[in-house]
């Protein structure tokens, strides 16, 4: 399949790959691939996402061999075990990751057969066989973690039966991902659980290696880590939950952690606890603010994950008028598809709205302009232009966000909804 | 159409020398089909100038610009301009400038002849006949 796509969200398996790299401490990724793939890859997720950048290395810093011509004619595995060794010498990184271009690709370059070399020396090196056109962003998720469970996860000393790891939060490809952790991990602390959420609070690799110790992965997103996952429970044993989408709001979180609780078995009558308490938490200010904001008929234009979770929140917790979802991200099985349609259909009360899959910002823009009694469109900096010529309100919320400085908010959770709101009234 | 291939060499066996030491340069012709053979030896005539100017002359022309390969012809490049391309162990930035202008790619490798032959002819044979580079690396 080919299709030419205006403005692509995200960047290719390469940019994926780093945005994961990016946000693990102390972890360092090195490119075997032309010069300025690390300047791009990290522009077009990073560099997009709430001007937020990577904590140990990114962008030009990133170690790379810079494959030109002579690499192709003569084979860059010199070249990739000179700078490899270059990186140990001169970065103070827990691990390394050696990453493919699209010409390391298509010559075919043995980069396993470097690594080796490394890793007889004792060095923590791990190769990644796939090339930037192998995908987009997302695959890149997914080949990251197919890698960690493949050469970096250890055969667990033990169970611990309160662990968990969260997945599908994607770090910068969600603008608000290190919040949107922060406030999951902290409902689910006063589950009683400890939770792995591998980017927040200065977890490392050590943190990725202990992680079959879990007893469930938690993947909070509509279709990512199908592959993932699978392979998890296979070699490890932990079986996984997915709740499709980020849950937003008082319903939606009470949803997701009762589904949590049942996983783990969770006391009824903590989980309760729990709820009610955060539940009188939101309330209590959502009670201060009644009326501030009129009622809206609204279009979202974001990813599947973040489109799921605020079409659900604004349409059955705060009574909007849900018209038109547009999904913006490239999503290839049926099954995917119709989770997405379930959970934007299955609404409380509001009639479903019209679900449209696109990447392709021409189309996206035409569905919003074609959509005529919309009062509210919220989407990411692509749709700003759309939305001013539209003359409705707007709001930057979804990938990419570039004219916002994004460190912990969230809109994730309890908390989070409350933000959204806030947001909403500024109308940024 | 077949072309030639210049390089840098002191025993005709190894690329072995460095653009500026060459006083001589090996040219290898290439045909239609792929196959090399050996065509002349090529002597580089030192002027008096070259002797003492480096190719770098640095006027403060580039002022940190980056080179441009401003400086005078260099007579190593004029001697192989009808060639496609130079294999020599290194070759300096200002000459690359000067190689560049004349269309003449140039590969800092060093070893056998003929395997480097082998590997750019393969090379420059793919790309002429629009064929796929998939999997070049591995090729014996």
């Amino acid at each position: 399949m080919s299709e030419v796509v205006e403005n692509p969200r995200g960047g290719c398996v390469l940019a994926g790959i780093n945005s994961v790299l990016g946000a693990i401490d102390r972890v360092c990724p090195i490119y075997h691939a032309g010069p300025g793939c690390c300047m791009q890859s990290t522009a077009s997720d990073q560099g997009q996402s709430g001007n937020k950048n990577s904590c140990f290395v990114s962008s030009v810093s990133i170690p790379s061999t810079n494959m030109l011509e002579r690499e192709v004619v003569f084979g860059g595995t010199k070249k990739l075990e000179t700078t490899i060794q270059g990186a140990i010498d001169i970065m103070d990184a827990d691990a390394f990751f050696v990453l493919t271009g699209c010409t390391a690709g298509i010559i075919g370059d043995d980069i396993v057969s470097i690594t080796d070399k490394f890793k007889e020396k004792g060095h923590k090196v791990y190769p990644i066989d796939t090339p930037g056109f192998a995908g987009d962003s997302n695959l890149g998720y997914e080949v990251i973690w197919n890698t960690m469970i493949d050469q970096v996860m250890e055969e667990p000393k033990e169970k611990v039966e309160n662990l968990v790891n969260l997945f599908g939060i994607i770090p910068y490809h969600d603008p608000f991902w290190s919040g949107n952790l922060e406030e999951i991990s902290r409902l689910l602390k006063k589950l009683g659980l400890k939770v792995n959420t591998f980017f927040t609070e200065h977890q490392t690799i050590e943190t990725i290696k202990t992680a079959p110790e879990a007893a469930l992965n938690i993947i909070l997103h509509p279709w990512i880590f199908k592959g993932p996952a699978g392979k998890f429970t296979e070699k490890f044993g932990v079986p996984s939950i997915r709740y499709p989408g980020i849950p937003i709001g008082a319903s939606d979180t009470k949803r997701f952690l009762f589904m949590v609780g049942e996983a783990l078995n969770i006391d009824d009558r903590l989980l309760n606890e729990v709820i009610e308490e955060e539940d009188d938490y939101v309330y209590h200010y959502l009670a201060q603010a009644i009326g501030t904001l009129s009622w809206k008929r609204f279009a979202v234009a974001a990813d599947a994950s973040t489109a799921v979770g605020i079409t659900r929140y604004l349409a059955n917790d705060y009574s909007f008028t849900p018209v038109l979802v547009v999904i913006t991200e490239p999503i290839f099985r049926q099954e995917d598809k119709e989770r997405i349609i379930a959970e934007l259909t299955s609404l409380e009360y509001a009639r479903p709205p019209k679900v449209v899959f696109t990447a392709d910002q021409y189309e996206i823009n035409k569905v919003l302009m074609e959509e005529e009694d919309i009062t509210l469109v919220i989407g990411s900096s692509n749709e700003e232009e759309i939305t001013s010529l539209k003359e409705v309100q707007f709001i930057v919320a979804a990938f990419p966000i570039k004219d916002r400085l994004i460190f912990n908010r969230a809109y994730a959770g309890y908390r989070g909804s409350l933000t959204l709101i806030e947001d909403l009234y500024d109308n940024l | 159409m077949s072309y030639k291939i210049a390089i840098a060499s002191s025993d005709q066996a190894n690329i072995d020398l460095n653009f500026g030491s060459a006083a001589e340069f090996l040219i290898y012709e290439v045909s239609d089909d792929g196959a090399f053979g050996f065509l002349e030896r090529r002597t580089v005539f030192e002027t008096a100038l070259e002797g003492s100017v480096s190719a770098c002359p640095d006027k403060g022309e580039c002022k940190g610009g980056g080179c441009h390969g401003s400086g005078p012809a260099n007579p190593r490049v004029d001697s192989i301009a009808d060639c496609r391309c130079v294999l020599s162990k290194k070759t300096g930035t200002p000459i690359l400038k000067q190689l560049d202008k004349k269309a003449i790619s140039s590969f800092e490798v060093e070893g056998d002849i003929e395997e480097a032959l082998h590997k750019i002819t393969m090379y420059f044979h793919r790309v002429d006949h629009h064929q796929t580079l998939r999997g070049i690396a591995n090729v014996r």
